[in-house]
């Protein structure tokens, strides 16, 4: 019988290692980023007001006890002036936020769309072919992914205990399998996606205004992503908000890296929202693999 | 720590020296971290070229509350997952492929010790659901503490060390197995 130790020990054996050509290589590709970097950081030893300013500790307790003389005057560094019900926006975020969660909450069903769009380094866009049509409720999610105009699989996310299980069928593959999920899915869930960023909405860094989406009067926040994650700066979460009914219209998750292709971002964006659908009652119940289809779903192999 | 610390602001200061420093300190760890988590080593070093990339752009603005180590640690087991998502959205690379495509390209070579045993454990790790094997090879590879661990995951820590132990014990069952036959 082995101790958690040596289990432990051996796993620390399963090592990878570059070979020193494969070394240079990325060496020479993060060197090519950082000359590429839009600004560097004054050299040491030049002067800079900012840091001269914050690394002197009186100044840094000055700049404390202003801020707690702002907090505490009621003064708000967000946008300030009305703060009625038709502009809930416009109040310090700490209050609405907790309303948009707790009008979230409320959501019994969800439909949505989402869709991968990717950026080039000379702004042009391309949609990804394939997209997704997600079904959520308080517990379990389906996700139809679409091919162009035709269904290529469905996945469902259902709970079981403590735990989650993903069924999947491929029409185009004609196989299907289920695999188990210890706990939640965590932030694969969409609807656990929306909840964190909404979570996040008192540290968003940008107010993106007023705007109409899908004929909704809407106002957007962008949140930097290393505020939920250790994700690259670049990389933000933009959300639009119905004023009405204060629920997500629009969830945008951007200038996420491409890998290999330095000059080209990907943004994925769920739109189409339509809440507290009318869903057929079977639409979160696993349909049965159709005749002549195998057990072998891409998701049930050793490699996830 | 310190160390780190003093690199991390001489690369904000566009120091290359201090580049190398970093990338060679943590690149082992952290392409091992990957490809564990992966089962691709090719992509396992593109997603560590990408963490990297992603640390030259950010160190500017970049303020640490942890090592320097787990930081990155974490921006690989991020990346990884955005991999699992592409590949789930868009089926680049289908996931019966990917031992395929790592076979057909040129990438990092698997130190093999211990050999025979050593190759069992691999197969079993590819076994483990991905959220425990996440939990345990944060905690053997890059050394976050559980509490870390539950930060990334967005959990309990009682959850993230009943996903350790679960993991261990599925481990040493199979193993245990294998010796018995």
């Amino acid at each position: 019988m082995r101790s958690n130790n040596s289990i432990e020990n051996m796993l620390r054996k399963l090592r990878y290692q570059a070979t020193a050509a494969q070394r240079e290589r990325t060496l020479q590709s993060i060197s090519h980023a950082m000359d590429e970097r839009p600004e560097q950081a004054p050299a040491a030893g030049r002067v800079q007001i900012g840091r001269i300013t914050m690394t002197a500790r009186t100044i840094r307790f000055a700049w404390a006890a202003a801020v707690i003389l702002v907090m505490l005057g009621g003064l708000s560094l967000w946008p300030c002036g009305n703060s009625g019900n038709d502009q809930w926006w416009l109040a310090p975020p700490a209050a609405w936020g907790r309303e948009l969660l707790a009008t979230l909450a409320t959501v019994q069903a969800v439909t949505c769309r989402e869709q991968t769009v990717f950026v080039a380094a000379d702004g042009s866009q391309d949609a990804s072919s394939t997209w997704d049509v997600f079904y959520m409720s308080k517990d379990s999610y389906r996700r139809d992914i679409y091919d162009g105009q035709i269904l290529r699989e469905i996945q469902w996310y259902v709970p079981d205990g403590n735990d989650m299980i993903q069924y999947g069928i491929r029409y185009d593959q004609r196989n299907y399998g289920a695999v188990r999920h210890k706990g939640s899915f965590g932030t694969e869930d969409p609807v656990a996606r929306i909840r964190l960023l909404v979570g996040k909405l008192d540290k968003a860094d940008r107010f993106l205004g007023e705007s109409v989406l899908e004929g909704h009067a809407c106002i957007g926040f962008e949140i930097h992503a290393d505020k939920y994650g250790a994700y690259p700066e670049t990389r933000v979460a933009r959300i639009w908000f119905d004023v009405r009914t204060k629920l997500p219209v629009r969830v945008e998750d951007a200038d996420q890296a491409v890998t290999g292709i330095m000059s080209r971002t990907s943004t994925t964006i769920m739109d189409l929202f339509v809440y507290d659908a009318h869903l057929p009652v079977d639409t979160f119940l696993p349909q049965p693999p159709p005749e002549g289809f195998v057990n072998a779903h891409p998701d049930d192999l050793p490699h996830r | 720590m310190l160390e780190d610390r003093r690199l991390l602001r001489r690369l904000r200061h566009g120091d290359k020296d201090a580049l190398r420093r970093i990338y060679e300190k943590y690149e082992g760890d952290l392409l091992t971290l990957a490809a564990n988590l992966l089962h691709d080593p090719a992509t396992a070093e593109d997603v560590v070229q990408d963490v990297f990339i992603g640390l030259v752009r950010t160190v500017p603005k970049l303020r640490l509350r942890r090592t320097l180590r787990a930081y990155l640690a974490t921006a690989v087991a991020n990346r990884v997952r955005d991999r699992f998502r592409q590949w789930s959205r868009e089926r680049l690379a289908p996931m019966e492929d990917a031992s395929q495509i790592a076979a057909d390209t040129e990438g990092p070579v698997q130190i093999v010790a211990g050999a025979e045993m050593v190759q069992k454990l691999r197969a079993a790790v590819e076994e483990l659901p991905y959220e425990q094997r996440e939990v345990v090879m944060l905690r053997v590879h890059a050394g976050l503490k559980f509490r870390e661990i539950a930060v990334h995951q967005q959990t309990s820590v009682k959850t993230v060390l009943s996903r350790y132990q679960y993991a261990l014990d599925k481990l040493r069952s199979r193993l245990n197995d294998e010796v018995s036959r």
